[in-house]
């Protein structure tokens, strides 16, 4: 138990502290002190299935080492992908668009090989990883919903955008495919038995986090307006003076103005 | 006023809308695995219901107090007053009570752990890696999007001035 607290909870709480410590300080030291933390909370927990090896808890820094390579191949693409387009700034050469397919593409691969092929995160080398069978169909329902909201939203809100609406929409029927697949083709490690049981409880899963967050949203908006009411009215400040007011013209006159555009 | 009317029944169908786009794959997807099988019954209700309530009972208390951090960003700017966080703390300490009071209770909230304490712990890393599933998924179709957005042919956004 002490282990899995100094070599896995410990670290694993350092990243979100790092992260907040790094976006909330204003010196630099403090900054890449918060970097330096978050940073070294991820190895700590990365290597977790070594150090804490009796730590059921361990299996999520199994995980995460088995991921990392597929996530950031997607990252990239996507980021390849945004900025070889029509963007005003940090542009890439266009050329960056079929490398960021090809990161797609790969990361795509290794995440359905991961699944059906032989590259299964296999933890103790005795059994599948529990936390890769709540990953995997989270992972791929979250895409196939939220890039069905994506695509009827372009339609709602955006002007003439059937095309990109029409990207997203395939985006959630190839996911779809993906998880009928899963759900009826058996992989190499993971039977579409225990894909569907895991399917179907991350829906559950899904709804519940869902709730959870709204609620604690509604709470937090809650307690602000509770607080922000009672403090009452602020008071009002008294009108301007007529020395102010002429200070104010003088200022307005000084900047209003200039050359005429060609 | 009625303008105002007809945009909020707008924005109220909007809404509407979005969320059964959200749905709508979910229902595609069963329809299709129980055409597939032959009967409705590939989920369990019961474990269903069990993972529903763990993980909004874990979701509520972990979002509480990552909101509860949030809230001392709120407290730079308004003198750092006392009662909204200690109300936020209230939040958190009430989501962890009834927590660990509902999975004490018995079987019901209890997945294949022994005890009280291990089916919290399960919880919170069941929770971080759905978070962690659903940020990725999250990060990937917004950057999808933006690519098509940006992918597609440049737009004139303006008429020029003969």
């Amino acid at each position: 138990m002490m282990n899995a607290i100094v070599f896995f909870w410990f670290p694993l709480s350092l990243i979100p502290l790092g992260a907040w410590f790094s976006l909330s300080s204003k010196t630099n030291l403090r900054t890449n002190f918060g970097r330096f933390a978050a940073v070294l909370g991820f190895i700590l927990v990365c290597i977790s299935p070594w150090t804490v090896p009796t730590s059921p808890s361990s299996s999520i820094g199994h995980l995460l080492g088995f991921i990392i390579g597929p996530s950031s191949l997607l990252l990239i693409g996507i980021y390849l992908l945004i900025f070889s387009g029509n963007v005003p700034v940090g542009k890439l050469p266009s050329s960056d668009r079929k490398l960021g397919t090809f990161c797609m593409a790969l990361g795509s691969l290794w995440f359905c090989l991961m699944q059906w092929g032989e590259f299964t995160p296999i933890y103790d080398g005795r059994e599948v990883n529990r936390f890769w069978l709540i990953f995997f169909p989270t992972f791929i329902l979250m895409i196939c919903s939220l890039s069905s909201v994506l695509s009827i939203s372009m339609l709602i809100i955006g002007e003439e955008r059937q095309s990109e609406s029409m990207v997203m929409r395939m985006v959630s029927i190839v996911s779809i495919i993906l998880i009928i697949c899963g759900l009826t083709i058996d992989g190499k490690n993971i039977s579409s038995e225990t894909f569907t049981t895991y399917f179907w409880l991350s829906v559950s899963d899904l709804f519940g986090i869902l709730v959870g967050i709204s609620l604690s949203i509604f709470i937090f908006g809650f307690v602000i307006y509770v607080y922000e009411r009672s403090i009452g009215e602020p008071n009002s400040v008294p009108p301007p003076t007529s020395e102010e007011l002429s200070q104010a013209s003088q200022k307005i006159a000084a900047n209003i103005g200039g050359a005429e555009s060609e | 006023m009625e303008v105002q009317k007809v945009s909020e029944l707008k924005q109220t169908l909007n809404v509407k809308v979005l969320f059964i786009a959200f749905l709508l794959p979910i229902f595609i997807i069963w329809i299709i695995d129980s055409s597939l099988k032959g009967d409705f019954s590939s989920f369990d209700t019961n474990d269903s219901f069990t993972r529903f309530a763990n993980a909004t009972l874990t979701s509520y208390t972990l979002g509480s107090l990552i909101l509860l951090g949030n809230l001392f960003f709120y407290a730079d700017s308004r003198k750092r007053p006392l009662a909204p966080l200690i109300g936020m703390i209230l939040a958190v300490l009430i989501g962890i009570a009834a927590t660990l009071f509902l999975i004490g209770m018995g079987p019901m909230l209890l997945e294949n752990n022994g005890s009280v304490r291990a089916q919290t712990v399960y919880n919170i890393g069941h929770t971080i890696v759905s978070f962690l599933a659903i940020s990725l998924a999250m990060v990937l179709c917004v950057g999808s999007m933006f690519a098509a957005l940006t992918n597609g042919k440049k737009r004139k956004m303006f008429d020029e001035e003969e």
